[in-house]
């Protein structure tokens, strides 16, 4: 018995042994599986850790300004009231929006939204009860405060344009990223719902300089996504103000002359290139575009026959018409075909092949040199360059004038166009024809140009220097002389002369500037080919068929000299655009030496 | 205890308090410590919300201990199939009158507290078999007979547990009822044995016999991302928690996961996530070390201990605070799938924290009267 308990008990002591040895194996798998979790994929762990517990939550920078060249702000952001709730804070949440609808009226229907969005979103996330509210809605919310629990106002930042629809096509506007372009950006800011990017123009363009860089709250949430603690905060970087080179004063005025018609004017320094105006009439208020322009305002922006949303200054494209035939002289004078005394006369038609070509003037100028044919436009004179050069040579001038190319702009603009025989049998699988070359010649038929070209050019011919147009402030550009003869160009330049002030030959004589003298060039540009008999009075004449008005001008101002282009659609007669335009350099030459002065005198501060 | 008869009440209860296994106590003491402060950390710094019903919870459940080491062992010799008679016929009560929790109907409400008959089982269980194998002759140990008698043992329980539904404390009551035949010394082939039927039985048991939401956890176990916000979140998020403290943890009270509320369950089945979290596996190590010393000093009471149903107790009592650790670390680490396994002394909760003491009070009795022979009669 005792020998048999004995034994019993060996056994068991062996077993239990066992037994204890065999359970160190499953805590040894616990040991191995903490050190896998714990050790070897920590950091997978402690990333997973981070992405429950911590929210981040993006601080928006402001965008900056944007303001002309004498300081005006003609963007900026307009502290908006927006009304919301935090429905957790409130017992009553019908009672206290039924107080708000009382002290500030809510409608039904957006009452029906603010109750479904109530419902969807988590009790302590706010609300937004109204988007926009008037400061005077705002200070009644405030007064009220102690009896709306929940309520709160906060106050948001919305893009203005104080000029509403002054220069509103160079300006652009803001506004909210589309889902298609979202993968686009990297910073997280740009994926929050309502945040607005630059959408055209100068918004657009310059983007990344107004619209800073967003800083970032870090906040601890726990498992129901409501924020327990504030673990990190980086701030944002506002974006920076950014001055261009238009002035206000003068986009203004010229803005308001020219409001009866469709056109564009575009002025620039042809010393450093800088645009100083660029006006497109008719146009739009940018401020519609914000938060979406509504659909009665767009379709009528759309259907209106004068296309208000079409920038002209940099994308209308018109036949530059004899503003043109500066380029045919300076072309025929450099290629040696003739001097400035070679004489044409003019009997108010010539005839190539079976075909007449006519001048403006029926009854014919008479024998003409280079530089009177400029000044009175003598068709039938460049219908004879234009025969002895042939488009490829004119084609080559005009480029090196700046037209038929985009221009080095910072905004986008057309080509237009600079027809070439190879170009022509391309583009319309026909030949080039001698009648082309008279038709070019005098700046029709393919030939197209956009307002700023026209500046440009008219620059590079008064400074016979490569201009390029810009419109940021302080590049003091300087531009490369331009591989003409200044001798040959002065013959051009005394030509344009001329046509302003000279009483004999001069073209726009009757309009010129009584207190300056300025050197331009006027254009008839047909937009049908009919001919109307000189005495048809422009009001008979279809709209769409009447002529467009062109008028390039130049102002020798020494620091300043100007150069302006100016295009009426269906206006008229050039002499008529020249008017405009010499009564609008009477009122702007002044405001430029003024504000010159006060910019020297800011400068002067600043250092 | 003839030999204490002569002493009085206070010098017998000196001599035997003496006789209390300082090892086991101390392990014991410093797993509950652990527990409350992880109890402190889970109610944020809220002393009253957990800490304080579970000392006073231990505190009771000590002095029961305490009592149960005292009862002279042939009390609770004579009494064993009895105990175990009268928790078989509470577990059957169950289904009958229990309330439904999660599910399964576990429950047993008698007024002044709920508690599981199904835990209490666990206990009566290894008394029922210790007896049994003590009387049991060592020739007649891996006879079919005496298998076959204890297997019906193990099996009664089993299958009233495994009817709430609650295949976890099934298999527990299984492997419990399996070890200590194992510890007596039952043939190696009868393990074997075992085993391959084990293996042979899982695909009938998935088909026939698991319930759907026993599938799920399982096949949410296997892969737990599967189902990320439903059945696998618990898992996941305890993952998570373990494995971005690194080894020396987040600091008392600074789990991220824990305290926001991602890790669910964190003071009862997923405490041991909260300990991984804020004490990394340092932290963890050190709980582990803490229940092996106390495995082993229940092992070393059965081994000093002079007769075998004591001895068998206690080892069971171990075997039985081992699978609960140990199923409890394997499902929060995510090495098993969840099942609803307490970690012992450690998870708040009343009844685990009463079983255990119960458990406790057995090891008690074995070390303090290990010199006492019961007498040894041979059925088989």
């Amino acid at each position: 018995m005792f020998l048999h308990n004995n034994n019993k008990r060996a056994k068991i002591t062996r077993r239990a042994i066992f037994l204890s040895l065999l359970l160190t194996v499953p805590f040894l798998s616990v040991f191995s599986r903490l050190y896998f979790l714990q050790i070897v994929s920590a950091k997978r762990y402690k990333r997973l850790s981070d992405k429950n517990s911590l929210s981040n939550k993006v601080i928006l920078p402001q965008r900056g300004k944007i303001l002309d060249r004498t300081g005006k702000i003609i963007a900026f952001n307009e502290r908006v009231f927006r009304l919301n709730i935090i429905p957790e804070q409130t017992k009553d949440i019908n009672a206290v929006l039924e107080k708000v609808n009382q002290l500030i009226g809510i409608a039904d229907f957006e009452m029906v939204k603010i109750k479904k969005r109530i419902k969807e979103s988590p009790s302590f996330y706010s609300v937004s009860i109204k988007d926009i509210i008037t400061f005077k809605q705002a200070a009644i919310i405030e007064f009220n405060i102690p009896s709306l629990p929940g309520v709160y106002v906060d106050v948001g930042l919305e893009r203005k344009y104080p000029f509403k629809d002054i220069g509103s096509h160079l300006l652009g506007y803001v506004s909210s990223v589309s889902k298609e372009n979202l993968y686009k950006y990297k910073d997280p800011m740009f994926k929050i719902p309502g945040f607005k990017i630059g959408k055209r123009g100068l918004e657009e363009y310059l983007n990344f300089k107004l619209i800073g860089k967003s800083g970032m709250k870090q906040l601890e949430v726990n498992a129901t996504g409501r924020a327990v603690k504030k673990v990190a905060e980086y701030e944002a970087k506002d974006g920076q103000d950014t001055q261009i080179t238009l002035d206000y004063e003068i986009q203004g005025l010229v803005k308001d002359k020219l409001k009866d018609y469709a056109g564009s004017l575009v002025l620039m320094n042809a010393n450093n290139g800088e645009v100083l105006a660029a006006v497109s009439n008719p146009s739009f208020d940018v401020n519609d575009f914000v938060n979406g322009i509504n659909e009665k305002k767009w379709k009528a922006l759309l259907e209106n026959p004068k296309r208000p949303l079409l920038n002209r200054a940099l994308n209308g494209q018109y036949s530059p018409a004899s503003t043109f035939k500066m380029i045919v002289a300076l072309a025929a004078l450099a290629e040696n075909e003739v001097d400035e005394d070679f004489k044409v006369t003019c009997t108010g038609k010539i005839k190539l092949g079976r075909r007449f070509f006519h001048c403006w003037r029926l009854r014919g100028h008479g024998a003409m040199n280079m530089k009177q044919a400029i000044a009175s436009s003598c068709d039938i004179y460049f219908y004879e360059l234009g025969k002895r050069l042939g488009i490829d040579k004119i084609a080559k001038y005009a480029r090196m004038f700046g037209l038929g190319e985009s221009l080095d702009f910072e905004l986008f603009n057309v080509k237009g166009i600079v027809p070439t025989r190879a170009w022509k049998r391309i583009r319309t699988k026909t030949r080039w024809q001698g009648g082309d070359d008279l038709v070019a010649s005098i700046g029709q038929g393919y030939l197209l140009s956009t307002p700023l070209q026209m500046a440009v050019m008219t620059a590079r011919l008064g400074t016979g220097k490569k201009v390029v147009p810009t419109i940021r402030t302080g590049q003091n550009l300087e531009f490369e002389d331009l591989d003409i003869n200044k001798s040959k160009l002065k013959i051009v330049q005394d030509g344009m002369d001329m046509v302003v002030n000279n009483q004999r030959y001069g073209t726009a004589f009757y309009r010129r500037s009584r207190k300056y003298r300025i050197w331009g060039k006027t254009g008839t540009a047909q937009v049908v080919s009919k001919r109307f008999d000189k005495h048809t009075k422009l009001k008979d004449i279809p709209y769409e068929q009447r002529t467009n008005a062109l008028y390039v001008a130049y102002f020798n101002n020494g620091n300043t000299p100007l150069a302006l282009s100016l295009v009426l659609e269906h206006a008229g007669s050039g002499s008529k655009a020249a008017g405009i335009a010499n009564k609008l350099l009477d009122q702007i030459i002044p405001i430029i030496e003024k504000h010159n002065l006060e910019l020297i005198k800011i400068e002067k501060k600043d250092s | 205890m003839d030999h204490l008869l002569r002493l009085s009440f206070f010098e017998r209860l000196k001599y035997q308090l003496k006789n209390l296994p300082a090892t086991f106590t101390v392990s014991l003491l410093l797993i509950v410590t652990i527990g409350f402060l992880l109890l402190f950390d889970a109610a944020k710094g809220d002393f009253f919300l957990y800490t304080y019903p579970q000392i006073i919870k231990f505190i009771l459940g000590f002095f029961a201990a305490l009592i149960i080491g005292l009862i002279d062992v042939r009390v609770i010799y004579k009494y064993s199939y009895v105990m175990f008679f009268v928790s078989i016929c509470l577990l059957a009560l169950v289904p009958i009158v229990g309330d439904m929790g999660k599910g399964a109907q576990r429950w047993l409400d008698l007024g002044f507290l709920k508690f599981q008959p199904s835990e209490l089982v666990k206990i009566t269980l290894i008394l029922a078999l210790a007896k049994f194998y003590h009387k049991v002759n060592m020739n007649n140990i891996s006879k079919f007979k005496s298998i076959f008698a204890a297997l019906s043992i193990i099996a009664v329980p089993s299958v009233l547990t495994l009817i709430q539904p609650d295949l976890g404390t099934s298999l527990l009551i299984i492997m419990i009822g399996l070890s200590i035949m194992f510890a007596c010394g039952v043939s190696k082939w009868f393990f074997g044995t075992i085993i391959a039927l084990g293996v042979v039985a899982v695909p009938i048991f998935w088909n026939f016999v698991m319930y759907d939401y026993q599938k799920k956890r399982v096949l949410t176990f296997l892969n737990p991302e599967s189902d990320p916000l439903g059945a696998g979140y618990h898992i996941i998020q305890s993952k998570i928690a373990i494995g971005s403290a690194g080894f020396f943890g987040k600091g008392f009270m600074q789990g991220t996961q824990s305290h926001l509320a991602f890790l669910p369950e964190k003071h009862t089945d997923f405490i041991f996530a909260l300990l991984a979290e804020d004490f990394g596996m340092f932290g963890s190590m050190c709980l582990i070390i803490c229940y092996i010393i106390l495995i082993l000093s229940c092992v070393k009471i059965a081994m000093n201990n002079r007769n075998h149903y004591s001895s068998l107790v206690a080892i069971g009592v171990g075997v039985c605070i081992f699978l609960y650790a140990f199923i409890n670390m394997a499902m929060v680490t995510g090495l098993m799938p969840v099942v609803g396994v307490p970690l012992p002394f450690v998870s708040y909760g009343g009844t685990s924290m009463l079983t255990l003491m119960i458990a406790v009070g057995l090891v008690f009795n074995a070390a303090i009267q290990k010199e006492e022979k019961l007498p040894s009669e041979t059925r088989f």
